[in-house]
């Protein structure tokens, strides 16, 4: 059984984040870096799937050098081998051209059972990947995953129960299959100090965007269909009417308030 | 000429769901009231009396594809179906309503045009011949306004609760039936069962009125106060993201960027400090009401009315005083 998990690097805060003449998130140098929130949730799963069915995990992200940090934080958790894609051409990707890279990545690693993704990213916050992902590798994709019900990778098949609006839906599908997780499909683990240390020892491979077939006018900003005009905080308060009073003058004035407004 | 406009029709408890109808009505005002640039476009296995409703919201003509295997969504048969129909008519505009399922729908479809979805858009607008879609970044701590430079169709998503309801107008449109492109062979996705959350009252989305608790509550068991002024103004129970993860109650009941986006005519506040997450859930409603004791707590930026002191003492006043106005 071979799992691909993608991860991602996100910034700490969005104070040192700007947007290129492009249209691109662009992080800067200064700031923090994180594991996107969603991802140990996503290596937690494919994990467990490993623990069930043996074979392999591969962590895969698309960014620049200084991502191999998160990589190494999956090999601590314990994936079994990591990749970094990078190039030049490649920086500043929104998250359609990103899913070609990633697309191409998955293609090189050759045959794999599963991909496994968060829902979103919490930066971009754009529930793109898991789909466009599907599209491009032609494989069945299915999105908002808070539990695996059945793995089998020998008879090519999958059950997972999605949470989608008004309840949870129960959903089979071939493999190789996409998900996409949500958080608390299982409590991540920690990663040992033994697993910290045998991280921190390993190369991460690079695979420029020749090595995964893919084409630089066709990722990076002019890969990009979606650009920002605009990344500025929300809009500033309206007023606030304090009410004042013991909890029964409050309550008499609020409720007041209300009735005459017509509010109800 | 305007620019063509669909708006991918999604079918709620009865008919045509709320979010559909909203983006039909935004829409209509995107083509300036020229109801003929807005088409609704329906899958399902049948379709009986869609037309009408997507017309009485604001679309000028309305394409159904009916087949038994569109009866559920899946995005195999659904971009399939909606895809080649695309190919054909070359909309210049797709809007679908950011569900679940919505989203999937609208990533795929316009990654097999070729382009990308901007998604979860709670503002669109025109900028000369350019629509630009307004998102929340970073868990509402930014706002992005976003152009989809994509190859053919432009996809958004849009956000429930971002638009008014249109007023029921127009109707009598008759639907132009097309057979849908849909793949050969076994489906490789198959939906199985579908379970409903548990407690059907959880109707945040359609909601008039919502009372909310955050951590201020305690506990789970301090939901009982929002609970029974919920229950005296009937309305729904909603939560912030931190008693969610806490477990004190379950996520459909959760407001904000990660959970749902609500319209209610009257938000009730209690506990809740006032997170960017969660203030980009409910900044959205008619009249918010804020009851916290930390007269700092930013909840208190977006309210109209603001009360600082213990919710426990407060949430039962307000029970009390609110069944007397309204119970007589």
């Amino acid at each position: 059984m071979k799992a691909i998990v993608f991860v991602k690097e996100v910034a700490e805060t969005p104070d040192g984040v700007s947007v290129t003449s492009d249209g691109q998130l662009s992080s800067g140098e200064g700031g923090a870096f994180l594991t996107d929130p969603i991802d140990p949730y996503s290596i937690e799963t494919a994990l467990q799937l490993k623990d069930k069915s043996g074979g392999e995990v591969i962590a895969i992200t698309a960014g620049e050098p200084r991502a191999e940090k998160i990589l190494k934080e999956a090999l601590a958790m314990g994936a079994d081998e990591a990749f970094l894609v990078h190039d030049e051409a490649a920086s500043g990707s929104d998250p359609y051209a990103t899913a070609r890279l990633l697309a191409g990545a998955a293609k090189k690693s050759g045959d794999y059972d599963i991909i496994v993704v968060g829902e979103r990213a919490a930066d971009d916050n754009s529930y793109a990947i898991g789909p466009a992902l599907g599209q491009h590798l032609d494989i069945p994709v299915l999105t908002y995953v808070n539990e695996v019900r059945e793995f089998d990778p020998e008879n090519k098949k999958i059950r997972v129960v999605r949470s989608i609006d008004g309840g949870s839906q129960v959903v089979e599908a071939t493999l190789p299959a996409v998900i996409t997780v949500v958080k608390g499909i299982h409590e991540p683990r920690y990663p040992s100090l033994m697993g910290i240390r045998k991280a921190s020892k390993r190369e991460v491979p690079v695979w420029s965007i020749a090595d995964i077939g893919e084409e630089a006018e066709r990722v990076g900003p002019s890969g990009s269909p979606t650009r920002m005009r605009s990344f500025d905080p929300p809009p500033p308060p309206s007023g606030c009417e304090m009410i004042e009073g013991t909890p029964e003058e409050v309550a008499e004035q609020l409720v007041g308030k209300i009735m005459d407004k017509k509010i109800l | 000429m305007a620019q063509s406009i669909w708006v991918i029709g999604q079918r709620g408890k009865s008919g045509i769901s709320r979010a559909t109808r909203e983006i039909l009505g935004k829409a209509n005002g995107l083509a300036g009231g020229d109801s003929s640039a807005v088409t609704g476009v329906y899958c399902g296995a049948s379709a009986d009396g869609v037309a009408d409703e997507m017309a009485q919201s604001g679309a000028g003509s309305v394409i159904t594809m009916t087949d038994p295997r569109l009866e559920t969504y899946t995005a195999d048969f659904y971009v399939s179906a909606i895809s080649h129909l695309a190919g054909d008519r070359k909309p210049d505009v797709i809007l679908i309503a950011a569900t679940a399922d919505g989203r999937e729908l609208a990533a795929a479809l316009a990654t097999s045009f070729g382009g990308g979805a901007v998604q979860d858009c709670t503002e669109l607008e025109w900028d000369g011949d350019t629509l630009l879609g307004t998102r929340a970044c970073f868990g509402g701590n930014r706002t992005a306004v976003v152009e989809n430079c994509s190859p053919g169709a432009k996809v958004f998503s849009v956000r429930p609760n971002s638009f008014p309801v249109p007023d029921a107008g127009g109707g009598g449109v008759s639907a132009e039936e097309v057979a849908p492109v849909l793949p050969e062979g076994d489906p490789r996705v198959k939906v199985l069962e579908f379970i409903p959350d548990a407690g059907g009252t959880i109707n945040l989305l359609d909601a008039d009125v919502i009372v909310s608790g955050g951590r201020g509550l305690g506990k789970a068991e301090g939901f009982k106060v929002i609970q029974d002024l919920a229950d005296v103004l009937g309305g729904a129970v909603g939560a912030s993201r931190a008693v969610v993860d806490s477990g004190w109650i379950a996520y459909p009941h959760q407001v904000g960027q990660t959970g749902k986006t609500v319209k209610p005519k009257l938000y009730i506040a209690l506990g809740i400090s006032g997170a960017i997450q969660h203030l980009a859930g409910m900044r959205t409603a008619d009249t918010i009401v804020a009851v916290n004791k930390d007269e700092n707590a930013p909840i208190f930026n977006v309210a109209h009315y603001g009360i600082v002191g213990d919710l426990f003492e407060i949430a039962p006043a307000l029970t009390a005083k609110f069944r007397e106005v309204l119970q007589g």
